[in-house]
């Protein structure tokens, strides 16, 4: 023991020092180094460090929607007086999850953080077996689950029986909670019935369609792998279902109904829990941010949080780094929006054309970086088809613009823009920002819906020239504790 | 799912999307959108219909057949009505010189067999000389951009055919079949015996996805203009302005000279399809 308590603070020591050095080079702010560092030097420095947090961990994972869902959990949780530890910079393998523990630690290992501290892990969907089992998590957040770098992953159903596997090799005095997207048939059958699942889900009969998008994964029942038919569609395969053998979308505990959306400013609901209603006002637009908040609610009912914080929450909620982020350039509004796989963009875009009007500026960059995922094969699975006739000025950018361009010429965008509108293909990204944003009156608005590495690349482009903060710095990751309530 | 456009020829192009609403992985909408766009900026008639489960495919029913991937699940699901329902529709359609394009999981349904390396055999439709196996998912997955050059490619047009590849399965084909082409870059069929794909009569199976069709317009109007010569004996086609295509073609073809490793990119987990 007192070896291996050595080892650890050898290894923590280490892993500062590696923090402080990132941070000084300005690489990063020291988000996931210190971590692969003492994972490298001390295997068990995970399990050692989170296994001291007094309100224990809270995982979130799945496709899209990590980054915010976490956000908002870390923001209910403040205002029902605990004292969230989170990767809030987005750096979520294993080594993220432990550079945020080490800013809590001392050199000999111990975590010092108060009483009152609990971990937020947004988590990546590889990693959730790793960071489940050290950690020994007591709520598994589960926000949905999309095709998504299939060069990375694998197929959709080979990461749910990942997630089953691990779930299924905790011992049995792990004590889980799971909280689970009712309105998505996979990930609502991971628990395989237990009890003690909080779910959520949209009931709100005038949302959504009839069918699913074309790039559903969900074709098949989870259970029986009978055919799934849909009842209504609220995006991608969500919705409410039932398959030919009658295995049917359980009822939800925290719902969402009345969704009334308000354009950029975000979207109203009213909120049904086992503790009440409420009517909220999310401050962030889409249609899977009210997801995102039910994901939230359902993890601070899984806590035993009132319900009257988390509400007050939500409705001060400021939204995660390059997520529907607004920034004023030049007397121009840009809204950046991370779109990194077909039912993210398909959403990205319906929230672009539901607020009405043509005549839109849009920048859409597509990289294809190993965080991107190397295959953009699935640009083809996004209904860029939505923006027929709603673009009047378009700038295709990115490291595969190319590829784009042929996406948006095959879908008839590109034909669609007026003679007195413009097409750009510029691959370099700050020229792309630079004419969408001149091209643009002045008080009027640029979307940019961009993958992942070009959402880093434009916002740090935007920090240098003063128009945005570092979203380490954003995310707090610089300051030393969290204070306490 | 329908798509009709108004008709202003004589010939129609019919293609048929084999499990269109269920085999729909690595964008194969992106193929069947490219193929029907050629025909109507052309005004040639085209309609795309779904082979479902359950559907026959008749003689002379379809001009075109597309054939794409599915996940594990989803395929094995398929794979009877295949056998029982599709077989004798789809292996008479290649016998008749119809034009077919099977991607990645379709590619190896339609070889003699599949060897998991982990079980039995599973047979397949036998319609290509060729068959697949498994190395085990400690070996390294096919993954990344490949380069072909098409070994039956249109005299006096570009050769050269580029995609992604993400498969775990290693093809070897046998000697009635040909290799659909010569890998430039990229693992192709197998990694070793340097051939991808593979051609009987008209119908192509191939590992490329990306989607293949955009950035090849040559390959796409090849099957568009097989289709219309069987019905008029001439598979001659109005030229398109294709300069976006090939500049998206090109950039793959620059990205392997100055990219170092472009395939065989890792994988996570013990993940993957396990074909």
């Amino acid at each position: 023991m007192r070896s291996r308590r050595l080892r650890t603070g050898f290894a923590v020591a280490m892993g500062q020092i590696a923090g402080w050095v990132s941070r000084a080079v300005g690489r990063g702010g020291g988000t996931a180094l210190p971590g692969l560092v003492v994972d490298y030097l001390d295997p068990s420095a995970l399990a050692h460090l989170a296994r001291q947090l007094p309100g224990g961990v809270v995982m979130v994972t799945g496709t899209n929607g990590k980054t915010t869902t976490s956000h908002l959990i870390r923001a209910m949780l403040e205002a029902a007086g605990w004292a969230p530890i989170h990767n809030a910079s987005g750096s979520n393998l294993s080594r993220g999850v432990l550079a945020t523990l080490l800013r809590h630690a001392s050199f000999t290992g111990a975590l010092r953080v108060p009483e009152n501290a609990i971990g937020v892990f947004e988590t990546d969907e590889a990693a959730v077996p790793r960071v489940l089992r050290d950690t020994r998590a007591r709520v598994l957040v589960v926000t949905n689950l999309f095709r998504d770098q299939l060069d990375r992953y694998g197929e959709v159903n080979a990461i749910a029986q990942q997630w089953r596997d691990a779930i299924s090799a905790l011992p049995g005095s792990h004590d889980l909670r799971l909280v689970l997207n009712a309105d998505d048939p996979t990930v609502s059958a991971l628990d395989g019935g237990s009890a003690t699942t909080i779910r959520f889900g949209i009931g709100d009969p005038d949302v959504g369609r009839d069918a699913p998008d074309h790039a559903s994964d969900a074709n098949f029942c989870p259970v029986c792998g009978g055919r799934m038919r849909y009842i209504r569609v609220t995006y991608g395969h969500l919705g409410d279902f039932v398959c030919d053998n009658g295995h049917a979308r359980p009822t939800p505990a925290i719902v969402a109904t009345d969704i009334q959306a308000d354009g950029w400013e975000g979207t109203a609901f009213t909120l049904k829990t086992p503790r009440g209603e409420r009517r909220v006002s999310l401050p962030v637009p889409g249609l899977y941010n009210v997801y995102n908040a039910l994901a939230g609610v359902a993890s601070s009912e899984a806590l035993g949080c009132d319900l009257e914080p988390i509400a007050s929450a939500i409705g001060t909620f400021r939204g995660a780094f390059g997520r529907f982020e607004r920034f004023t350039i030049d007397g121009r509004r840009l809204v950046m929006v991370l779109a990194k796989n077909p039912v993210g963009m398909n959403e990205a875009l319906r929230t672009v054309v539901g607020r009405g009007g043509s005549g839109h500026h849009v920048l859409v960059a597509l990289n294809d970086f190993d965080a991107d995922g190397r295959d953009v094969s699935w640009i083809w699975d996004a209904d860029f088809e939505i923006l027929v006739g709603q673009v009047s000025c378009l700038t295709i950018s990115g490291h595969r613009a190319d590829d784009l361009a042929v996406r948006l010429k095959y879908a008839g965008v590109i034909g669609s823009i007026p003679s007195s509108g413009t097409v750009t293909v510029l691959g370099g990204l700050a020229d792309a920002l630079d004419g969408a944003v001149s091209g643009a009156p002045v008080g009027g608005t640029v979307v940019a819906m961009v993958t992942y590495t070009a959402m880093l690349e434009l916002r740090s482009l935007l920090v240098r020239r003063g128009h945005a903060r570092a979203y380490w710095d954003d995310a707090g990751v610089n300051s030393p504790e969290v204070t306490a309530r | 799912m329908t798509i009709n456009s108004v008709p202003s020829s004589k010939v129609r192009v019919r293609i048929g999307h084999l499990y269109g609403d269920l085999l729909n992985l690595y964008a194969d909408r992106g193929n069947i959108l490219v193929l029907t766009r050629r025909c109507e900026w052309r005004n040639i008639a085209v309609e795309v219909v779904s082979i479902g489960v359950g559907d026959r495919i008749g003689s002379g029913e379809f001009d075109i057949l597309f054939m794409g991937g599915g996940q594990d699940g989803d395929q094995q699901f398929l794979e009877d009505d295949l056998f029982r329902v599709k077989a004798d529709g789809l292996r008479g359609a290649v016998h008749d010189g119809v034009p077919v394009l099977a991607v990645c999981g379709s590619y190896q349904l339609l070889g003699h067999y599949y060897d998991p390396g982990t079980g039995p055999r599973l047979a397949g439709l036998g319609i290509f000389d060729m068959h697949t196996v498994h190395p085990g998912l400690s070996v390294r997955r096919c993954i990344g951009d490949v380069v072909v050059d098409w070994i039956g490619a249109p005299v006096g047009g570009p050769s050269s055919v580029v995609g992604f590849e993400n498969h775990g399965g290693r093809t070897y084909i046998g000697s009635g079949a040909r290799a659909f082409g010569r890998v430039v870059s990229g693992n192709g069929n197998n990694g070793e015996d340097g051939t991808e794909g593979v051609v009987q009569a008209n119908a192509i199976g191939t590992y490329l996805h990306g989607s293949l069709l955009p950035k090849n317009p040559h390959l796409a109007d090849h099957l568009i203009g097989m289709a219309l010569a069987r019905q008029t004996g001439s598979a001659k086609l109005e030229p398109l302005d294709d300069h976006l295509e090939w500049q998206a073609h090109q950039t793959i073809l620059d990205r392997r000279a100055s990219h170092v490793a472009p395939v065989g990119g890792r994988v996570k987990g013990s993940g993957g399809s396990a074909r």
